[in-house]
């Protein structure tokens, strides 16, 4: 159950060896977690980030996402029945930044990486949002990035995916609201990650300690919608995202 | 019975779930409920009025048996204040027929607005703890329908004890026999004095409540240093024909209280700001008499201030709020005294905190109240700092051997409550034997792993 504060006891997350989530679950298992369902790709890594929280107390399963199995979401559901009482976050932080050389990559590589940011969470979502309408509460959360809000070449086919999640998103919010289901997109800036590792820092970078300190905030407040971490993020994009095209291009080369 | 779903949750407007309601008319219905859960496969809880501010009474994607319809007077003595009632009838309607008979309810919160079924199973206390103990000493016997079929339970059972404050995780109360308490007039004779601090209060409080029924007092838990704790006490007795003026006296027994003006839908940010409450606080202090002696009172001012104000729960804004409630045994003043020291300090701002001596507990296994202080706090939530705010309160409460309120709590940590209610074992045996296919829980059971034998 989730308590007055916000602080959820039974977690899914959503890409599950994510540095964001597992610094998240982190700060979580000081208030009030009891059980996390980590779904991911790799079983290796999901057991190691397992064995990570368990020492923390914190009771872990894993489910190992296969995107070429058309069961799998089914397999899914399945999954959290066996492994949690209840559902009261859905963390969705499946990320892969890939890279976006287009070319070298070819159709098959950029497919993979808007499968892995997009496709492949939108749908597990789908399946998570019956369950928590059928139990009657439950929050989301999904870690959105600047990299969709102004799309630039350098990282444009994680931040297409990226925006296509967010807006996906924006709209699952709406449906869901009615049925006592609060979204909340978070949309990140620039965070120093496994991910984001070798990458020049942008402005309003931070590391993976505030980021997740401040997105445990944000759920203890409640806060649904959209939220940007850091928050002043919100006032440079509304200028980012009202630039003429050109200066854009000109900005975003530079850096 | 068909049900439907909607949106519920308790006073504090906290963590709602959605929920299939039914609303039975008869103890009949109640039980077919019951039996229809067993082959679905779907939980229940009982709910009342919904005066609990947490998760007590409603069960996510499950059965919410409303029971408000169930509010039949069977039977009433006259004589002796013996009435038998449907659980679901409230303690307004009660006080509503029988003060002008001359009888008042033997135990009321701070609210008419709770049923006679959500008074047992959360054994609730009102001012008068300290001399005639909780709602369930009250009790003469009731009739529980749980998963086992309909059950007559009295005082000598322990299946009665495990349904005084079993949170309605026993079964459903249907009916309650009661012993209503003598009263001469609808008034209250009302002494009100201040305490400039927390010790002059606990030395007033320990020294001359006992001449009292009635005792409780205000704190100002925004002052500090020297005016750490002011308050003002206010006590007093039923009201005698010969204290009322010669006039008076034929409408003796008149009761007929109005709900005032609703507070407006909610608004989209708390009007209780640090500011205003520390305004209030101030103010409510000072208009306060030093001291005033035999002020005669109605009912509902002098117990239930805040029913004047329908739906004054929506004051504290979208969020919500926590009402924090703990009792410290006596002998424990300094941990209440670092609390309300906490307090003053912490940016928390509580409009309302009310202090209270309760007297001895019963024999319910998870009743609140035993010997000790009580102290009641109001946080608004939706910022950071009432969740570690209540966590650090929590700790001092349990090294002082005291524990929350299960019908105020929304957010203690599960293996904290266990501490705080070493009978949980004791109960969860009896609670198996009433319910062994696990029918009735709660969003507060299963947040506090309540029914979970280790």
């Amino acid at each position: 159950m989730n308590d007055s504060t916000s602080m959820p006891q039974n977690v899914v997350v959503l890409g599950g060896t994510s540095e964001i989530a597992t610094h998240t679950l982190r700060l979580l298992s000081g208030r009030r977690l009891k059980k996390v369902l980590l779904v991911g790709r790799n079983k290796n890594a999901l057991e190691s980030s397992a064995m990570g929280l368990e020492s923390l107390g914190v009771d872990c399963a894993i489910h190992v996402r296969d995107t070429t199995d058309i069961k799998s979401a089914s397999r899914l559901e399945d999954a959290v029945k066996e492994s949690l009482d209840t559902v009261d976050l859905v963390l969705v932080a499946t990320g892969m930044l890939g890279s976006s050389d287009f070319e070298n990559l070819g159709p098959l590589g950029v497919a993979e990486i808007i499968e892995t940011n997009f496709v492949g969470p939108s749908s597990e979502l789908v399946v998570l949002a019956d369950i928590l309408k059928r139990q009657g509460f439950g929050s989301i959360v999904i870690i959105s990035s600047v990299a969709g809000v102004r799309v630039r070449k350098d990282n444009f086919i994680y931040g297409s995916a990226k925006a296509g999640l967010d807006a996906f998103a924006q709209g699952l919010s709406q449906c869901l609201a009615p049925h006592n289901i609060r979204v909340t997109i978070v949309r990140f800036g620039f965070v120093r990650t496994r991910m984001t590792k070798g990458l020049k820092d942008a402005p309003m970078t931070i590391d993976v300690d505030t980021a997740s300190s401040l997105l445990v905030a944000a759920i203890e407040k409640g806060k649904t919608g959209v939220v940007w971490i850091p928050s002043n993020l919100k006032f440079l994009f509304a200028i980012l995202r009202a630039l003429p095209t050109k200066i854009w291009w000109k900005l975003s080369e530079r850096s | 019975m068909v049900g439907h779903f909607e949106l519920v949750s308790g006073w504090g407007r906290t963590s709602p779930s959605y929920c299939d309601i039914h609303r039975p008319i008869s103890d009949q219905e109640v039980a077919e409920i019951i039996e229809s859960a067993k082959r679905t496969g779907k939980q229940i809880v009982p709910r009342g009025l919904g005066r609990s501010y947490g998760d007590a009474a409603q069960l996510g994607g499950n059965i919410v048996i409303d029971v408000r319809s169930l509010d039949h007077i069977y039977a009433c003595d006259l004589d002796s204040g013996l009435i038998s009632v449907g659980a679901g009838i409230s303690l307004d309607a009660l006080m509503r027929i029988f003060i002008p008979m001359g009888w008042f309810v033997p135990v009321t919160p701070g609210t008419r607005f709770v049923t006679v079924g959500g008074a047992i199973a959360a054994d609730v206390h009102g001012k008068n703890h300290h001399v005639d103990g909780s709602f369930g000493n009250h009790v003469a016997s009731l009739t529980l329908i749980s998963s086992k079929g309909v059950m007559e339970l009295d005082p000598s059972n322990e299946e009665f004890w495990a349904t005084v404050g079993g949170m309605g995780l026993t079964g459903t109360i249907v009916r309650a026999t009661i012993r209503m308490s003598k009263i001469e007039t609808s008034l209250i004779k009302v002494d009100t004095e201040r305490a400039s601090n927390i010790d002059e209060l606990i030395n007033i409080m320990e020294t001359t409540d006992d001449n009292y029924k009635y005792s409780v007092a205000w704190i100002d838990l925004i002052s500090s240093g020297k005016n750490l704790g002011r308050s003002v006490l206010t006590r007093g007795d039923h009201a005698l024909l010969e204290d009322l003026p010669a006039a008076k006296r034929k409408k003796a027994r008149y009761f007929d209280p109005k709900v005032g003006l609703k507070a407006p839908l909610s608004p989209p940010f708390s009007p209780l700001t640090p500011l205003t409450v520390r305004t209030f606080n101030t103010l409510w202090y000072h208009k306060s008499p030093t001291r005033k002696l035999g002020e005669i009172q109605e009912i509902t001012k002098f117990f239930h201030p805040l029913d004047g104000v329908g739906d004054w729960n929506k004051l504290y804004g979208p969020k919500g709020f926590c009402q924090y409630q703990f009792v410290v045994p006596f002998g424990q003043e300094d941990a209440l005294k670092q609390i309300i020291d906490a307090t003053s300090r912490s940016k928390m701002t509580s409009f309302l905190a009310v202090l209270k001596r309760f007297g001895e507990g019963n024999a319910s296994h998870l009743s609140f109240p035993s010997p000790g202080w009580t102290l009641a706090l109001d946080v608004a939530l939706g910022a950071l700092g009432p969740a570690k705010y209540f966590d650090y309160l929590d700790n001092i409460v349990l090294k002082a051997g005291g524990k929350i309120y299960l019908a105020k709590d929304s957010r203690v940590r599960p293996d904290l409550f266990s501490a705080m209610y070493p009978n949980l074992p004791k109960w969860q045996v009896i609670r198996d034997r009433l319910d062994p296919d696990n029918l009735f829980s709660s969003d507060l059971a299963k947040r506090l792993s309540i029914l979970e034998t280790k």
